[in-house]
């Protein structure tokens, strides 16, 4: 069998293999309501995801005060396994325009926990840094 | 995370630059990763400069040299600093996101597969030691 193109050898599937799982992922893992694990962050205090279809929603709310700021909904731009192989939805990319600045989400599921990275550039120039945060959430119900 | 700061924090990027911890060669901690074997950083007159190698046979497979955007302690919130960097192999893309963290470079890849070929786009985090430190 003809392996398929890859950069690094644990993408080297056999190609037969590899189309028996085409199709989206499962996104339950990564649904429902996620809440900062730090109680004080002046950052993102809540994030919500859910599903639209084959389609995984991205909603943010911002620590602002005693209010939350609502950031809107995206749709998320990369949804991605834990493995080549894997069917399960461990990870999500999604982008939000804000203002004059673009925030680039890199998300992961780690031990029971969300990991959120936001890397926010000057929405004219991808590659000027504005800021960049990592944090925690748990979710809010058990599951 | 307060994301009215702007022009301050960029002067202040400007004037920090890479850190001298950064640029070297970082080999995987796990001698038999099939993902990223090996990762060069160099600094190219305050940019922050890529260059990875991934498992191949018989050699490793150069990704070749992209520019990171560097994210340094300044903007960093819990971090002491931060980059990505984006690969584009036509194929498969590869966006990548690293930190360091006590000595240890952490670079999580999303992997993302653009030729029909059924393979699941997949999230990974390998790690990395300083080869010169």
């Amino acid at each position: 069998m003809k392996s398929v193109k890859h950069v690094k050898a644990e993408d080297a599937v056999e190609a037969p293999a590899a189309k028996s799982g085409e199709g989206s992922l499962d996104l339950s893992p990564l649904l429902g309501d996620w809440v900062n694990t730090n109680a004080a962050s002046q950052g993102v205090a809540r994030v919500v995801l859910t599903a639209n279809g084959e389609k995984l929603i991205v909603r943010m709310f911002e620590a602002s005060g005693s209010s939350r700021r609502d950031w809107g909904s995206v749709e998320a731009d990369g949804v991605y396994a834990a493995s080549v192989t894997s069917r399960l939805a461990s990870a999500f990319s999604a982008t939000y325009g804000l203002e004059s600045k673009e925030a680039r989400l890199l998300v992961n599921l780690s031990l029971g926990l969300l990991i959120v990275a936001i890397c926010t550039t000057a929405g004219d120039a991808p590659k000027r840094p504005e800021s960049f945060s990592r944090e925690f959430y748990r979710r809010e119900t058990g599951r | 995370m307060d994301l009215s700061k702007d022009k301050t924090e960029l002067s202040e990027w400007a004037a920090s630059g890479v850190p001298d911890l950064l640029p070297g060669t970082w080999i995987n901690t796990n001698g038999a990763s099939r993902g990223i074997t090996r990762v060069v950083l160099t600094d190219r007159g305050g940019e922050l400069a890529m260059r990875a190698y991934g498992d191949c046979d018989p050699s490793p497979c150069d990704w070749g040299e992209v520019t990171a955007c560097f994210f340094p302690k300044e903007i960093c919130f819990h971090e002491a600093m931060a980059f990505t960097a984006f690969y584009d192999f036509g194929f498969m893309e590869s966006h990548l996101l690293a930190h360091v963290k006590l000595g240890v470079l952490v670079v999580a890849k999303f992997d993302r597969f653009k030729d029909g070929s059924g393979r699941s786009n997949y999230f990974s985090r390998e790690f990395f030691y300083r080869l010169d430190a």
